[in-house]
């Protein structure tokens, strides 16, 4: 397998990759029998993750997938004479729409010492217990993350448009009042304890303010996180 | 014609793959056998369900990605291959796929776009230990375990919340090459460890 596209084959048993390289390793791939081999074997494990999260839905999904189904035509089986049926991965591609290619990007790492850990946040985040909230606001996506296992709450600003000379503030607003759980400064995201209360993040000027503006992106009682 | 199927029962045995012939009701499927179709939904929902649940979050859109992937299992029925892997599998891949696909198409583009590019990174020295979680449950859970911390970082984030791998690499403040190497040095422990787990 070339080097670049070995590497890629976690990633893309997770459908974690970007489509171009979803296209790439795909291409290769039918091109390598060992590596189809390699990826074949990792499948059933990376399907066993959802072992975790198995979870009974609704009684009446069943019917209506039962009656799709019904009036669904089925695609005849795939042989090409001389030729082995096409694995049934190039089913699955086939069948699901295509992205649209996304933008190749690059990320910038700094390494500087003396930062505060931002490994919290995504060890909230990727808690086995982690239920994800993702709050459209009116500057951008607001993500907190809640893990009842590890007692934290995490908050993650990223992907919200700051302005400049302005911050992120996360607050809980407890039966003693409003108490900062962290200014977000320098960071895109933080990790607090879970208090009894309510979380809210609001918009503040740089270096946080004693009570939180009117700027309010998220609210909710730790006990709906 | 229909084919003789095994009647499978509410009983489970341990190992899900053990306890019908998925093979065999998976080709019953793709003669048009709507019973058939019904044992599989009975057997594969909760696990399709879950993971849709998961990583879309919204129950109502989770249901409509449970629907598409059970009718596309109708639709693909006669294309599976049982020679590269079990029905299990390939319904779990595709429900998974299908999952992530819809999370990444209602995300905003241009917010993603700025997020990657806004975002600096910091490196972390530390323990390797930091994540140390209980190992209460069998199976994946105690395989998941077995991973490094960041091994099993990077392969949460990525199936569980349907990150990329470059987002993942943010949130947890490693390089690229780093994070696609624990994502598949990770599925290989967890290979090996369900492997000797189903072994013994």
């Amino acid at each position: 397998m070339a080097p670049d596209v070995h590497g890629l084959v976690g990633a893309y048993l997770l459908h974690a990759l970007e489509p171009g390289e979803r296209a790439e390793v795909e291409a290769h791939l039918a091109a390598c029998p060992d590596c189809r081999e390699e990826v074949d074997s990792l499948r059933s494990a990376t399907a066993s993750l959802a072992d975790e999260v198995a979870e009974t839905p609704p009684a009446s999904l069943r019917a209506r997938v039962m009656r799709t189904a019904s009036e669904t035509p089925q695609l005849p089986p795939v042989v090409a004479a001389g030729r082995r049926p096409r694995r049934w991965l190039a089913g699955v591609v086939a069948a699901i729409a295509a992205l649209v290619i996304g933008v190749g990007v690059t990320v910038g790492v700094v390494l500087r010492d003396g930062d505060p850990p931002a490994m919290t946040a995504a060890e909230v985040m990727s808690a086995p217990d982690a239920r994800l909230h993702k709050e459209e606001t009116s500057d951008g996506e607001l993500m907190v993350a809640m893990s009842h296992e590890m007692h934290m709450v995490a908050v993650d600003t990223a992907h919200l448009d700051r302005p400049a000379g302005m911050t992120y503030q996360v607050w809980w607003h407890t039966d003693a009042g409003m108490e900062s759980a962290g200014v977000l400064d320098e960071e895109m995201s933080v990790a607090v304890p879970v208090e009894d209360g309510d979380l809210m993040v609001t918009m503040e000027p740089e270096g946080g303010s004693d009570h939180p503006s009117d700027k309010v992106l998220f609210e909710m009682p730790a006990t709906s996180l | 014609m229909r084919r003789a199927l095994r009647v499978v029962g509410d009983e489970s045995s341990p190992d899900p793959d053990d306890d019908l012939d998925p093979a065999g009701v998976l080709a019953a499927v793709a003669g048009g056998d709507l019973d058939a179709f019904g044992r599989l939904y009975d057997e594969m929902a909760p696990l399709v369900f879950g993971v849709a649940r998961r990583v879309v979050r919204d129950p109502s859109r989770a249901e409509e990605v449970t629907q598409e992937v059970f009718t596309e299992m109708w639709r693909q029925a006669a294309r599976f291959d049982p020679s590269r892997g079990s029905v299990r599998t390939w319904v779990l891949t595709i429900a998974h796929r299908r999952a992530v696909d819809t999370v990444r198409s209602t995300q905003a583009s241009r917010a993603r776009e700025e997020h990657v590019a806004r975002r600096e990174p910091v490196d972390v020295a530390g323990p390797e230990d930091a994540v140390v979680t209980a190992s209460e449950h069998e199976g994946v859970r105690r395989c998941l375990d077995s991973l490094t911390p960041l091994q099993s970082q990077a392969v949460r984030l990525a199936y569980y919340q349907g990150f990329t791998y470059p987002e993942v690499a943010e949130l947890l403040g490693r390089p690229l090459p780093t994070v696609k190497s624990r994502m598949r040095d990770g599925l290989i422990r967890l290979r090996d460890c369900l492997e000797a787990r189903d072994g013994a």
